[in-house]
């Protein structure tokens, strides 16, 4: 299977590199023949790559451990939920993996182009071939991943999967962010496509906006769900620690949401038009610098992958992608100029500037982060790095301000607002969100930060109410009497405001969600005997015995503890956290007990027990509103595939 | 060009500018390995440091009256040697998964007298490792 994956691969390259010559000339020419074999080469791309991947994962499943990859990573023990998931368990898999989503993407593309007519498309599939070519040949010369063990004996088993990334999360979130990731590099090859083609009307915009789309709800899931995992797994009891692994699939997120915001401008007012077009050029770029950093070994981290050698030629790739862009943009600068101008600092035009400049401050602060120990020892000589409290420090404000515009900018006037409309429209929400901050402070909550956000977000909350009731009250005036009517019709006509605005209450939602996880969160260490009982927060736990067990791939200890509510003594949860030794890989790793609750999260590690077994030692997290942040993410990803399910009447409109 | 909209970039720029250079100056801490850590000479470099190392020995691990675990880091990237340069730390909390003798860690905290009081502790993420080549495994069998 082996070879079969290996000549897979190398028909792909060759394919796609086909593609992306001669879609470039059946562009220059005009030439409708061509074009259509590029698109066929495109979807053989995809044939080709779900050969290859299909054999990696039969190589898998039947532990075919000629293929050094393969038995580096699996073993016959494993269940084959995780023998699949080891695919992306190393680097060489993980790139295999990636070309296979991009090509999946290139297909739908493929697909899509022939409803579309015009210049167009024969350039944004050559353009997105590309991507594919480059990433197809980092799997061909660089990280094969169906190159033969180097030994002159098959080992009768293999080494099998890391105990940590034998979890559901891990099989899930990479793949998850790599959709993210690759479904970005057609926004890309849509706007180089626009600049080519020179068809820089709204059509390549709207195209782009939903693979933008797309790409962010894969890319916010895969985001929420590694942190999910970080949270289930590493009992440190948190979800984020601004690693650079985690900065870098936030980055290219940053700047996609700052887009979905600012193409409102363009459509509704022409304005940002270069602005746009480099939010597009940005996103992709910070992806594969994203991947660059972490798989090259620029940039320490505690996720990196092995050091390579194959740094420079992402180097050299994202010069491309950035001197094409760059080229383009002086070359179209005429149809790229702006039609009207920003009047006033009170108008939506400026909220969404402002909105645009948060979000792109705050991925420059990351990427400072990120590179700072790069430039420090570049520069100065000292190698130096800075953390958490930097992230921090520039993020919570920013965020915030963020929060504020989330209430301002979907309600100010455009073009120019008028003192008395901005009163008409904020002074009551603001009043009512003030009366809730004072309340919180009544009620005992402290912190400029946490009592800022609560209030801030309560803000947004009302003024979406607000916003909602007034046009409820003019529709039902105008025409639909009852309020079921009124609400449908308005739901209808203005559809992707409101789903845009339950995307903002899921944000909301994350929001108080993490303030209350970062300021009110309850860490304890504690030791217990049997039957002794340690209270914390409104629970006791009582230790009831320590016991051993025993599975085919670990030892283990897990400490049964019974946990009551203090107040009333009534039973809340059995919690069984857990301490394993992995005999093979000759690992420990500690297995979180975790209680989830809408009110808080109990979190409970067992650290350790004395040398007869008598006492065990624990640390436990409470962390209060923690689900609030899944269901919150929940929302958001729900709101924006309503946006993506296109409209019956949008669809007509695409294919004329 | 539209003067509004360059003010309010301009603005930002400033602004972020100067926040992103006060945070860096408050919150920098130095990288060192351990031979490095010792040879050191002025003392308020050592405040704030960030350690990266390899877990040479294991000291102990107690649970009461709290969680204290103390080990030794020596410089990574070499096999474990006990002549070369090895500095303890102590690390008030619990021990992270994946921390064995031999395991490359990365340690935040503060040094002083001769100790490396952590406040974070963090061993590399298990994707990081390349297992050896199966010769070496098999070639016993």
């Amino acid at each position: 299977m082996n070879e079969v994956g290996h000549f897979a691969i190398c028909t792909a390259w060759l394919l796609s590199a086909y593609a992306v010559v001669f879609g470039a000339i059946a562009g220059y020419r005009k030439n409708t023949k061509i074009y259509l074999s590029v698109v066929n080469a495109s979807i053989f791309v995809f044939i080709a790559e779900l050969v290859a991947i299909s054999c990696l994962a039969y190589g898998f499943l039947t532990d075919d451990y000629t293929n050094q990859y393969i038995w580096q990573y699996s073993n016959k023990s494993m269940q084959n939920i995780y023998k699949v998931s080891a695919i992306w368990g190393g680097m060489d898999g993980s790139m295999l993996l990636w070309c296979f989503i991009l090509s999946v993407s290139v297909f739908f593309l493929a697909r899509q182009s022939k409803r579309i007519s015009g210049n167009l498309m024969p350039y944004v599939i050559s353009i997105a071939n590309s991507s594919s070519l480059f990433f197809l040949t980092i799997t061909v010369y660089f990280t094969n991943p169906f190159r033969f063990l180097k030994s002159i004996y098959i080992p009768p088993d293999g080494n099998g999967l890391n105990p940590l990334l034998q979890n559901p999360y891990m099989a899930v979130h990479p793949p998850m962010l790599y959709m993210g990731f690759t479904t970005l590099a057609i926004p890309y090859a849509f706007c180089m496509g626009a600049l080519l083609s020179g068809s820089l009307g709204n059509e390549w915009l709207k195209l782009t906006r939903r693979w933008i789309l797309i790409a962010w709800a894969f890319l916010t899931a895969g985001i929420v769900m590694g942190g999910h995992w970080a949270y289930l797994e590493l009992g440190w009891g948190g979800f984020w620690a601004w690693d650079p692994v985690e900065n870098s699939s936030f980055l290219p997120w940053l700047t996609a949401t700052a887009f979905l915001h600012s193409v409102m401008v363009q459509e509704r007012k022409n304005m940002l038009k270069i602005w746009n077009v480099w939010l597009v050029v940005a996103t992709y770029t910070l992806t594969v610098l994203g991947t660059f950093l972490t798989r090259s070994g620029v940039v320490q981290s505690v996720h990196a992958f092995a050091s390579t050698d194959i740094g420079w030629v992402f180097l050299v790739y994202i010069g491309l992608l950035v001197s094409l862009a760059l080229i383009l943009t002086v070359y179209r600068s005429k149809s790229l100029k702006s039609e009207k101008k920003i009047e006033s600092i009170f108008s939506r035009e400026a909220a969404f500037l402002i909105n645009n400049l948060i979000f792109l401050s705050i991925c420059f602060a990351i990427l400072w982060g990120v590179l700072f120990p790069v430039f420090s020892e570049a520069i100065t000589g000292e190698k130096q790095s800075i953390g958490i409290p930097f992230y921090n420090a520039i993020n919570v404000p920013l965020f915030l301000l963020l929060i504020f515009l989330m209430g301002v900018g979907p309600l100010i006037a455009w073009k120019r607002a008028s003192f008395k409309s901005i009163i008409r429209t904020f002074l009551a929400p603001c009043i009512v969100a003030m009366i809730f901050g004072v309340a919180l402070i009544a009620a005992g909550v402290e912190g400029f930060y946490p009592l800022l956000s609560y209030t801030l977000c309560f803000f947004v909350l009302l003024t979406i109410i607000a916003e909602y009731t007034r046009a409820l009250r003019i529709q039902r005036a105008s025409a639909d009497k009852s309020l079921i009517a009124g609400s449908t019709t308005l739901l209808k006509r203005h559809s992707n405001r409101y789903i845009g605005y339950l995307v903002h209450i899921g944000v909301l939602v994350m929001t108080v969600s993490i303030t209350a996880s970062m300021a009110h969160k309850v860490e304890k260490e504690f030791s217990l005997s049997r039957n002794e009982t340690f209270n914390v927060g409104r629970f006791s736990l009582t230790l009831n015995k320590v016991l051993p067990t025993e599975t085919e791939n670990y030892n283990a200890v897990y400490a049964d503890v019974s946990v009551t509510t203090t107040r009333d003594n009534k039973y809340y949860a059995d919690l069984k956290p857990e301490m394993r030794a992995y005999s093979r890989n000759n690992e420990n790793t500690s297995e979180v007990a975790l209680k989830m609750g809408l009110r808080e999260d109990l979190y409970l590690v067992l650290a350790g027990i004395n040398e007869d077994g008598s006492r065990a030692s624990f640390k436990v997290f409470i962390n209060p509103l923690q689900v609030w942040l899944w269901f919150g993410t929940v929302i958001v990803v729900f709101g924006t595939l309503l946006l993506i399910i296109p409209k019956s009447k949008e669809i007509f409109i695409d294919a004329s | 060009m539209n003067r509004l909209f360059i003010s309010i970039v301009l603005v930002f720029v400033v602004v972020g500018g100067l926040a992103v250079f006060q945070a860096t100056r408050q919150t920098v801490s130095n990288v060192l390995i351990p031979s490095e850590l010792i040879s050191e000479k002025s003392p308020e470099k050592l405040l704030r440091v960030k350690v990266g190392g390899k877990v040479s020995s294991i000291t102990n691990y107690i649970l009461e009256p709290s969680i204290e675990l103390k080990f030794n880091v020596q410089d990574p990237g070499v096999d474990i040697n006990p002549q070369s340069v090895s500095i303890p730390v102590v690390y008030k909390s619990l021990k992270p998964d994946m921390f064995t003798e031999g395991r490359d860690v990365i340690i935040e905290g503060e040094y002083s007298d001769g100790i490396l009081k952590a406040n974070k502790l963090l061993t590399q993420c298990p994707s990081k490792y390349e297992p050896p080549s199966p010769d070496s495994q098999y070639k016993k069998d």
